[in-house]
């Protein structure tokens, strides 16, 4: 017991302190008015504020949108890559390990020299003569960036998922004369399909919580839940801590049930590849 | 008369809130094998890892060389135990390994060459000083960890399935060569494993467990013969096991209200008989299987009263086809009876 | 024949894949060897002196500097947290995994921007130092590497046993974690050391908020620059971009070693 005690002191106090602590505080503090009693005034004033649902809508289509065009993409290149050669695929997974870690700030900048308003962009479609090119600072334009580590982070997620697929079921597939679309629906496609929407719920998760690509590319002048619980905190607009407290909850138990929800359907399909 | 030398006295273990191990009773015997032997998840495991020193919570007595150890730590135990992934330390040397535990009892360095030397002598290993672990065979690798068990001079040898990672080639050849260090060197083993063949080929004494108690305990041949129970007896052997009805339509007199089972070993059925014929039960029937195990033929026969029995005799003799037509013939002495 | 179609269709789909995701860094570094790039399809000229001036630059030797420290203190906070409980977990008790588990989707549920709304509730007011809640809050961030990177290096042995055996040996508990665990997990330790000091190198958003700019690193720096000057800032970006190339190349070549070793060691158990 003594032991067990001893091990475990320095990571539960750690959890305690910055996750348990304050995470409880923040749901208390989300049910708290200005002067401390309580209230569902923050709830209400999300819900009933044009501005804060405007950052609910926001966060969720871009996120929606974000992730379903990704999901489709690393499928496909998590299949491709499996198709390679050994050391290939070493160099390919460290690029794109390095592309997923290269979001926030850094990416951003890179986006704003491409995409710009004085960008390589354009400048090619400026001498094209085509016109309402893409805009990097709108929410099309994050819909956009967000894919630039959202791919990177599906094709690495979907990589040993369909690696391990077993390779003699092909074989006895081939054997039994089945045609390859007809193999792919009736055996790949039902065993990944838990994986898939795992995935997808990841992908979704990762872009709601994204706060440093936006708020380097356009501070806040993107509404999105994570740009408001920051201007709500750092006192840009008014501080208010208890409303981003609120926020911060309202995101914390969607994301928790949305996973939990997710991590059903895979359970239950019971048949996990990972 | 040899002594006890390992005693343990009402034994209980509880694994995550199941009682693995029930009020558990047996004595073990200075300077002999004796064998664990049950199925995977029988519990012997189990045991083994409390007499080490391994399990946290146990209830019961453990008795060595009549000592209580039971609340001693693992490392006060004098007990060598030998794992069966051997869990080597990969990141030293053969020698290292070998002289771990005399390094621990800070031997002088004269005397760790000196018994290193001379026990990977024994386990034949006297060239593979400076190897490392990753560079040995499976076989290798096992007789390292006996080595370095059997360097310490522990009281008792604890064996968990030692074998069982290795090929079958390497498995018998390596079993013997442990019975011989047993022998030369005088140790108490207590070996685990789950192959009847195993334990029957190396063990003085086998403890037969099952789902937590000491089914049987008795010398290889004592347990081959004469099972105490229907457990036992399937267990043990490729025994027939007829019921009092079965065994009467075969002609044995048992008694009307007897629910005994009984049991016919493959290998006691001859093809004729050798004196008085009353001794003997005759039982007519067709081959319907055929397997050849090598030294020795196994029929299976469908008995003319519908029953399903198993003969073998020494691949020497004439052979029968699939369909023929055979009397076997058994001694009435040779069936056993057996309790539940 | 269908299987080559395959081959050529697959190469396609990822030269396309990575020339889309490797864009904007290629696009940075150019930048950063531009003399200037503005509404040109290609720069004007190229130039080094925007490195002469970055490298010159005492901010961000000390940004780097603070970034550097950053992580080396979130490291050591992360191992010796995590280290014991990953151990426990394999070494003792397994069933501890299925509880540890919520710990790989936190950074979903729980990402860095909710955090820290709840550090500042707790802690803005406090009497601490807010350096100390800042270093606590980035190895829990940390945690999801660090734990995953850190059980994989369990994985290679059955260091149940090897730590078993230590112990028949005569070992105390301690002596047995120090002599026959740690030095068999030491590539393992290194790889999460270095994912862990990675994701602490970059921090940004705890950073920013619970220290309010005051102790600049290098990703603020970097945030900075890339208001005030484009080209500074792509040479910042191409360095940063670097330093993680460098150590995802590290940890590949590490990788691959410890790969081939286990395919070794496995036909050795079967070749016997």
């Amino acid at each position: 017991m003594a032991t067990r005690l001893k091990i475990f002191l320095p990571f539960g106090l750690l959890i305690l302190s910055v996750l348990i602590v304050p995470v409880s505080v923040m749901l208390i503090s989300s049910l708290q008015n200005m002067d401390g009693g309580f209230s569902f005034s923050n709830y209400h004033q999300i819900f009933f504020s044009r501005y804060y649902r405007g950052a609910i809508y926001n966060s969720i289509s871009i996120s929606l949108i974000t992730s379903l065009i990704s999901l489709v993409i690393s499928i496909i290149g998590a299949w491709a890559l499996t198709k390679l050669s050994l050391s290939t695929k070493n160099i390919l997974i460290t690029v794109f390990n390095m592309s997923s870690s290269f979001a926030g700030v850094p990416l951003a900048f890179s986006l704003i020299i491409l995409f710009g308003n004085a960008g390589v962009f354009k400048a090619i479609t400026s001498t094209l003569h085509v016109h309402d090119a893409l805009n990097i600072y709108s929410v099309t334009g994050m819909t956009f960036a967000y894919t630039f580590f959202e791919i990177p982070l599906g094709i690495m997620f979907f990589f040993p998922v369909l690696d391990s697929l077993n390779r003699e079921w092909f074989e006895v597939s081939d054997v039994l004369g089945a045609s390859k679309m007809f193999f792919i629906s009736k055996v790949i496609f039902p065993i990944i399909l838990p994986n898939i929407v795992e995935i997808f719920v990841l992908l979704f998760a990762n872009a709601m919580g994204t706060y440093e690509t936006v708020y380097a590319l356009m501070g806040n002048n993107l509404v999105s839940i994570p740009t408001v619980i920051g201007s709500l905190i750092n006192g840009e607009l008014v501080a208010n801590v208890p409303l981003a407290c609120a926020f911060a909850t309202l995101f914390t138990v969607i994301m928790t049930i949305i996973v939990w929800l997710g991590n059903r359907v895979t359970n239950i399909k019971g048949r996990r590849i990972s | 008369m040899s002594s006890i030398f390992l005693e343990v006295k009402d034994l209980s273990i509880n694994l995550s809130g199941n009682q693995v191990i029930k009020d558990m009773n047996f004595k073990i015997q200075k300077n002999t094998l004796t064998t664990f032997l049950g199925p995977s998840g029988s519990g012997k495991t189990t045991v083994l890892r409390a007499i080490a020193g391994l399990n946290q919570k146990i209830s019961g007595k453990i008795l060595l060389d009549g000592k209580e150890i039971q609340n001693l730590a693992a490392n006060q135990r004098n007990i060598g135990m030998i794992f069966q992934s051997y869990a080597l330390f990969p990141n030293l040397s053969v020698f290292e390994n070998v002289a771990y535990g005399l390094r621990v009892r800070k031997e002088s360095n004269a005397v760790i060459k000196e018994k290193v030397g001379a026990i990977l002598k024994t386990v034949n290993l006297q060239d593979k000083e400076q190897s490392y672990p990753e560079n040995l065979s499976g076989g290798q690798k096992q007789r390292v960890a006996i080595a370095r068990a059997m360097v310490l001079e522990p009281k008792i040898l604890l064996l968990d399935e030692p074998l069982s990672a290795l090929d079958a080639k390497i498995r018998i050849e390596l079993r013997n060569q442990i019975r011989e260090y047993q022998q030369r060197l005088g140790i108490t083993m207590l070996f685990v494993t789950h192959d009847q063949a195993e334990a029957m080929a190396i063990s003085d004494e086998i403890i037969v467990m099952d789902n937590g108690k000491v089914q049987q305990q008795g010398s290889p041949l004592e347990i081959y013969k004469h099972p105490q129970n229907i457990f036992m007896a399937k267990f043990i052997g490729n025994h027939n096991i007829l019921e009092a009805g079965q065994l009467r339509s075969l002609g044995v007199e048992v008694a009307e209200n007897d629910k005994s089972s009984f049991i016919i070993r493959p290998e006691l059925f001859q093809t004729n008989i050798t004196g008085d014929s009353d001794d003997y039960i005759v039982v007519s029937g067709n081959i319907k299987n055929i397997s050849i195990l090598g030294d020795r033929i196994e029929y299976r026969l469908t008995s003319d009263n519908g029953l399903e029995l198993k003969a073998e005799f020494l691949n020497q003799q004439q052979t029968f086809t699939v369909g023929k037509a055979v009397k076997f013939y058994v001694r009435k002495g040779d069936i056993e009876k057996v309790g539940f | 024949m269908e299987k080559h179609a395959d081959k050529v269709i697959a190469k396609i789909v990822i030269t396309l894949i990575s020339v889309y995701l490797v864009a904007p860094i290629i696009a940075t570094i150019m930048y950063s060897f531009a003399k200037s790039w503005v509404n040109t399809i290609l720069p004007d000229g190229w130039t080094l002196e925007w490195y002469l001036q970055l490298v010159t630059n005492s901010d961000f030797l000390s940004a780097l500097v603070r970034s550097i420290i950053l992580g080396i203190v979130t490291t050591i906070i992360a191992m010796c947290c995590f280290l014991p409980v990953v151990f426990y977990a394999n070494v003792y008790d397994e069933s501890i995994k299925a509880r540890l588990r919520f710990i790989t989707v936190l950074p979903f549920t729980i990402p860095g921007i909710v955090l820290v709304t709840g550090l500042v509730r707790v802690y803005a007011n406090l009497p601490i130092p807010q350096m100390l809640v800042l270093l606590l809050a980035i190895s829990l961030l940390s945690l999801p590497v660090t734990y995953q990177a850190l059980d994989n290096a369990f994985i290679a042995h059955d260091f149940r046993a090897m730590f078993e055996q230590a112990l028949i040996l005569g070992d105390s508990p301690l002596k047995a974690f120090v002599k026959v665990v740690i030095p068999n997990i030491r590539v393992g330790m290194f790889i999460a050391m270095l994912l862990t000091f990675t994701s602490a190198f970059g921090e940004y958003v705890l950073t920013n908020i619970i220290l309010g700019g005051n102790y600049e690193t290098l990703k603020i720096y970097m945030y900075r620059l890339m208001q005030s000057n484009g080209q500074a800032s792509s040479v910042l970006t191409t360095v940063y971009f670097f330093f993680l190339a460098i150590i995802s190349i590290i940890m590949i070549a590490i990788m691959k070693r410890q790969g081939n070793k286990k395919v070794e060691e496995v036909g050795d158990t079967k070749k016997l």
